[in-house]
C-alpha cells in the first residue's frame, strides 16, 4: 500500500515538477534563437589559410623515454577475496600489458600504420586541427561528404578499417571523408584554452567549409563526444547538414513527457517498446533505478574528470601504466559490462580486441601528452553546459529539427540505452533506428564492418527519398 | 513560485516518501538495541600469545634513490591560460616546483629520523596487520588517561606528532596513554589483500585498545576524516569502554534521515532558523541545495575512489608526480576551500612543504595508496553484508557516550548543531574554529589538543 503510494505521489510530483519546466520548453522562437546565434558566431575562415600536410614522426628518443618509465614502473598487488576488475583495472593483468608494451610492441610500425591515410594540420579560430581527409572512389558518380567523429578515450585511426571498409564494399559512391580530432586530442594540441563541445561544432562546420566550399552539405557520423557534437551542428546550421548517423542519443530531460513515461515504463513497458526492446530488456537497463546504479557504478571517471581534470591528470601524464590502465578499463567495461565477461576475467574482456590497436591508442595519448586536455573537455563541457542554460541557449536539451535526417545505431552492449519512443521526441527528423547485438561503446573501432553498413543504409535511405 | 523552488520543493517531498517509507521500513528500535549485544558476542578476541613487534621505519636509500630517477624523469603538462589555478585541480605550475624541491633539496633520511621519534609497534589482529604509535606522556603523573587517535584519508599517523608533543608539554599533571593507528591497507598497516572496511577497522581497533590498555579498560577516541566515522562507531558499539569521542567531521551518512531532511528542507527556505548564531556568523549553510552542490562539486575523488580504485592507483602507485598532485589537492581544497582558487600555490605555502612532502613520500615508501583508496570502495562492497553495517548509521549514540564536535571554517562537509543533538544524545562540546580546514591535527595541533583534553576533563 506504502509502495503505492508511494510511486503515485511520485508520478504527481514528477508532473508538477515538470509542468512548471513545460512553460520554459522549447517553442519555435528558441530555435530561431539559436539560428541566429549560429549566424552570428559563424566562423570565418581566412583565404589564406592553409592546412599544412601532417606526417606523424616516429620519434625514438620519446619512444625510449616511454619504455625506459615502462621498465621502472611500480605495481601493487590485487585484493585477493575479490573477484578480478571489480575494484577497476585489475594489476595482475596490467603488469601482463606493460611487459608485452615495453618489449614487444612496434610503434614504429604502428606509425607507419596511423600514416597509411593523409593528414592534415590548420588553425582555425587560433585552435590547432588535426584531420585526415580520405577520397574513397574518386571516379565514383555519387560523392558524399562526410565527418567522423569519435570521442573520449577514443583515437582518429579507430576509424581506418570502416575507411577501408568503405572503399572496397561501395565502389560506387565516392566517400569524402574528413576525422578531425577534438581540440585537446591527439594532434589537435596544443590546447591551452577552454574549449566546449559548441565550439567544436562551430570549427568542425569551418573545417568542411574550408575543405568542401560555404555552400557545402555533409554527413555526420558520431560516437561518444561525437554523438553529442553530431547532435549540435544541425541545431546551428540545419540547412548544412544533409543527416546525422549516431550511437549516443542524447534524450532531453526536460521534456516533460520523455521523464513521466521513463518513470511508468518499468510498469507498461509495451506501451513504449517494440518487441525488439522488449526482447532486449530495455525495460529494466533505461528505467531510472538502473540509469541511477550505472550512473553511480561507471561514472566516477566522469565526475572526476568534470569538476577536477588536472588532478587526476598529473598521473596519467608522468605513467604509461597509469594512463593504461585508467584508458582500457573504460574499453573493458563500456564493450563487455553487459555481457558478464569481466569480473573474475583475467583480462576484463580486452583479448577480444587486437593488443596493438589498444596499445596504439595509449600510445597515441602518451605521444600527444594529451591526457589532460582530453579530460578537461569534460569540465569544459559541464560549465558551457550551465553557461549556455544561463543565456537561454540550451543546445544540451532542446531538438534537432525535423528537416534534418538522424540515423541511430543502438549498440546493446553500450553502457545505457535508449529506446526509439524516447530519441523520437528529441531528434524529430528520426528516420532509421538500428539495434546492434554484438556493439559496444567504441562502434567503428569494435565493428567496422556493421557500423559502415548501418551508416551507409542511412545515408542511402536519404539520398534516395529526395 | 519560482522554478528553482518548485523543483526543490518537489524533491523534498519525493525525498520525504523515499525516507518515510524507510522510516517505516528499518526504524525499529529493538533491532538497533541488539547491536550493542552482538557487538559484545562479536569482538575480537585477542589472544593472549599474540605479541607486539616493535617497528623502526628503515631509511631504504635504493627505494629512495629509484624515486628521484622516478621523479627526475617527470613528463609535466601546462596550465590552462584562461582559467584561475587550482580550478581545474592541482595547478601544474606549483607541481612542477614542488617536484624540483622534493627530487633536489628535500631530506628523506631526516624525515625517517623524525618519524622515528615515537615509539611504533605492529601487531596481527583478526588477520590484519596493523602498525601503531604507542607512547606514554608523563609517566610518573597521577591522572592517567587513555586516547585513541585517529585520522582518515589522506592523513597520516605523524600528523598527530605536534599534538603529542604539545600534550606532553602543557599537559604535565596527566599522564597520556597514547595509541595511533594506522587504518588497514593505510602506511604500515600493509600488506593488506583482503576487503576491510571501516566497519572491520572499528573491531579492530578496540581490539587493539584492549590489548594495549587491558580488557575493560575505558579509553577516550579523537578522530578526524575517515577517524571521525569510526569513533561514532566505537561510541555505538561499546558504549560500556569508550569514554568519550572527540570529532571534527560529523560523518554525513549518520544523518540520512527525516529528521534531518526536515532540516535541510527548512535550511533551504529559512537558512537561519536551523542554525546557532556562531554558525551564521561562519557561513555555514545546510539545505538541500547545498548538500546536493557538495555531492557534485568536492566529491569527484569519492566517486572513482568508491567505484574504481584499482584504476585510479595504477598511475599514482607509479608516478610519485601524480600521487603528489592528486594528494596535495586534498590539502589545498581540504583546508582552504574555494579560497585555494586564484592562488599559485594553493594556499599550500602555509603548510611547511618539508611536511607536506614527508606525507607523499610516506604514501609512495609503503606503497599504499591503492589500497588506502580501496577502503572507500569496501565500505559499499560489505553492504551486502547487510546488519549490522546498514543500520549503524542510524543508531544514535547513547547518553552513555558523551560527544565533543570541533569543526573548524573550511570544514569539507557541516552538520548544524540542531541536527546533531538528534544523534549524539550527549552533545557535552559544541565548538567552531576560525582559520582551518579539513586536517585539523596537522594544521592546528595546540587548538585540536586544548579542546579534546577540556572535553575529557568534563566528561571525567
Amino acid at each position: 500500500m506504502i509502495r503505492k503510494l508511494f510511486i503515485i505521489s511520485i508520478n504527481v510530483l514528477v508532473l508538477a515538477l515538470f509542468w512548471a519546466n513545460y512553460k520554459e520548453q522549447q517553442s519555435n522562437s528558441e530555435s530561431e534563437k539559436i539560428e541566429q546565434w549560429a549566424k552570428n558566431n559563424q566562423i570565418k575562415v581566412d583565404k589564406s589559410t592553409k592546412a599544412q600536410k601532417f606526417t606523424i614522426d616516429f620519434d625514438e628518443k620519446e619512444w625510449n623515454l616511454l619504455k625506459q618509465k615502462l621498465s621502472l614502473t611500480r605495481f601493487f598487488t590485487s585484493l585477493k577475496d575479490v573477484p578480478s576488475f571489480d575494484f577497476g583495472f585489475d594489476p595482475d593483468y596490467a603488469r601482463e600489458l606493460v611487459e608485452y608494451w615495453g618489449n614487444k610492441f612496434d610503434w614504429k610500425s604502428q606509425v607507419e600504420y596511423l600514416n597509411s591515410y593523409p593528414q592534415f594540420r590548420i588553425s582555425i579560430n587560433d585552435t590547432i586541427i588535426h584531420y585526415v581527409h580520405y577520397t574513397t572512389n574518386p571516379t565514383a558518380e555519387k560523392r558524399i561528404n562526410i565527418l567522423l567523429l569519435d570521442g573520449w578515450p577514443g583515437a582518429f585511426f579507430g576509424f581506418y578499417k570502416a575507411i577501408d571498409f568503405m572503399e572496397k564494399n561501395y565502389k560506387d559512391i565516392c566517400f569524402d571523408i574528413v576525422v578531425p580530432s577534438i581540440p585537446g586530442y591527439h594532434f589537435s594540441t596544443p590546447l591551452n584554452k577552454i574549449h566546449n563541445p559548441v565550439e567544436t561544432s562551430l570549427l568542425f562546420d569551418a573545417l568542411m567549409r574550408y575543405l568542401f566550399g560555404e555552400l557545402a552539405h555533409y554527413y555526420i557520423h558520431g560516437e561518444d563526444w561525437g554523438s553529442i557534437i553530431a547532435t549540435t551542428v544541425p541545431q546551428l546550421y540545419p540547412t548544412r547538414v544533409s543527416g546525422i548517423h549516431i550511437t549516443m542519443p542524447i534524450t532531453s530531460e526536460s521534456n516533460i513527457l520523455n521523464n513521466i513515461c521513463s518513470l511508468l515504463l518499468p510498469y507498461v513497458p509495451s506501451l513504449f517498446l517494440s518487441d525488439q526492446e522488449l526482447k532486449h530488456e530495455f525495460s529494466s537497463r533505461f528505467s531510472i533505478k538502473s540509469k541511477l546504479w550505472k550512473f553511480w557504478d561507471e561514472f566516477g571517471y566522469f565526475h572526476l574528470q568534470a569538476t577536477r581534470p588536472d588532478t587526476v591528470g598529473h598521473g596519467l601524464t608522468d605513467s604509461p601504466v597509469g594512463l593504461m590502465a585508467y584508458i582500457l578499463e573504460k574499453y573493458s567495461s563500456w564493450t563487455f559490462e553487459r555481457l558478464n565477461k569481466i569480473s573474475g576475467s583475467k583480462d576484463g574482456g580486452l583479448e577480444f580486441f587486437n593488443k596493438d590497436d589498444l596499445l596504439t591508442v595509449c600510445t597515441l595519448y602518451w605521444m600527444t601528452n594529451s591526457i589532460t586536455s582530453s579530460m578537461r573537455y569534460y569540465a569544459n563541457s559541464f560549465n558551457a553546459m550551465l553557461e549556455f542554460r544561463k543565456q537561454n541557449l540550451d543546445f544540451f536539451s532542446l531538438s534537432v529539427s525535423q528537416t534534418v535526417p538522424v540515423g541511430v545505431q543502438m549498440n546493446l552492449n553500450d553502457i545505457f540505452v535508449t529506446p526509439f519512443w524516447f530519441i523520437k521526441s528529441r531528434y524529430l527528423g528520426l528516420i532509421q533506428y538500428k539495434i546492434v547485438e554484438q556493439g559496444g561503446h567504441f562502434a567503428a573501432f569494435q565493428n567496422p564492418e556493421l557500423t559502415v553498413k548501418c551508416l551507409v543504409d542511412f545515408i542511402t535511405q536519404v539520398e534516395y527519398k529526395i | 513560485m519560482s522554478l528553482k523552488n518548485l523543483s526543490i520543493f518537489s524533491l523534498s517531498v519525493l525525498l520525504f516518501s523515499v525516507f518515510l517509507v524507510i522510516y517505516l521500513n528499518q526504524e525499529n528500535s529493538k533491532k538497533l538495541n541488539r547491536i550493542e549485544q552482538w557487538a559484545k558476542n562479536n569482538q575480537i578476541k585477542v589472544d593472549k600469545s599474540t605479541k607486539a613487534q616493535k617497528f623502526t621505519i628503515d631509511f631504504d636509500e635504493k627505494e629512495w634513490n629509484l624515486l628521484k630517477q622516478k621523479l627526475s624523469l617527470t613528463r609535466f603538462f601546462t596550465s590552462l591560460k584562461d582559467v584561475p589555478s587550482f580550478d581545474f585541480g592541482f595547478d601544474p605550475d606549483y607541481a612542477r616546483e614542488l617536484v624540483e624541491y622534493w627530487g633536489n633539496k628535500f631530506d628523506w633520511k631526516s624525515q625517517v629520523e623524525y618519524l622515528n621519534s615515537y615509539p611504533q609497534f605492529r601487531i596481527s589482529i583478526n588477520d590484519t596487520i596493523i602498525h601503531y604509535v604507542y607512547y606514554t606522556t608523563n609517566p610518573t603523573a597521577e591522572k592517567r588517561i587513555n586516547i585513541l587517535l585517529l585520522d582518515g584519508w589522506p592523513g597520516a599517523f605523524f600528523g598527530f606528532y605536534k599534538a603529542i608533543d604539545f600534550m606532553e608539554k602543557n599537559y604535565k599533571d596527566i599522564c597520556f596513554d597514547i595509541v595511533v593507528p594506522s587504518i588497514p591497507g593505510f602506511g604500515y598497516s600493509n600488506p593488506l589483500e583482503k576487503v576491510v572496511d571501516p566497519f572491520d577497522t572499528t573491531l579492530i581497533f578496540d581490539a587493539l585498545a584492549r590489548f594495549v590498555f587491558g580488557e575493560n579498560s575505558q579509553y577516550f577516541v579523537h578522530g578526524e576524516d575517515w577517524g571521525s566515522l569510526i569513533s561514532t562507531f566505537l561510541a555505538k558499539l561499546y558504549p560500556e569502554r569508550v569514554g568519550g569521542i572527540h570529532i571534527t567531521m560529523p560523518p554525513l551518512t549518520s544523518f540520512f534521515d527525516f529528521n534531518s531532511l526536515l532540516y535541510a528542507f527548512a535550511g533551504q527556505f529559512f537558512p537561519n532558523s536551523i542554525l546557532t548564531e556562531q554558525e551564521i556568523k561562519f557561513g555555514f549553510k545546510f539545505s538541500l541545495s547545498e548538500l546536493a552542490s557538495l555531492i557534485i562539486k568536492k566529491t569527484g575523488y569519492f566517486h572513482i575512489q568508491a567505484t574504481k580504485p584499482d584504476s585510479i592507483g595504477a598511475g599514482m602507485s607509479d608516478s610519485p608526480f601524480g600521487l603528489l598532485a592528486y594528494v596535495l589537492e586534498k590539502y589545498s581544497f581540504g583546508s582552504f576551500g574555494l579560497n585555494a582558487v586564484g592562488k599559485k600555490d594553493g594556499g599550500l605555502e602555509k603548510f611547511k612543504r618539508d611536511d607536506l612532502l614527508t606525507i607523499i613520500t610516506y604514501y609512495w615508501m609503503t606503497n599504499c595508496i591503492s589500497s588506502s583508496m580501496r577502503l572507500y570502495r569496501n565500505t559499499f562492497y560489505t553492504l551486502e553484508k547487510g546488519w549490522p553495517r546498514i543500520v549503524l548509521n542510524m543508531k544514535k549514540i547513547s547518553a552513555k557516550v558523551p560527544v565533543a564536535v570541533q569543526v573548524f571554517q573550511h570544514e569539507v562537509s557541516f552538520v548544524p548543531f540542531k541536527v546533531l543533538k538528534n544523534k549524539y544524545l550527549n552533545l557535552s562540546m559544541y565548538n567552531l574554529v576560525e582559520n582551518g580546514g579539513h586536517f585539523s591535527n596537522f594544521e592546528n595541533p595546540e587548538k585540536i589538543s586544548n579542546n579534546f583534553i577540556e572535553f575529557i576533563n568534563l566528561a571525567l
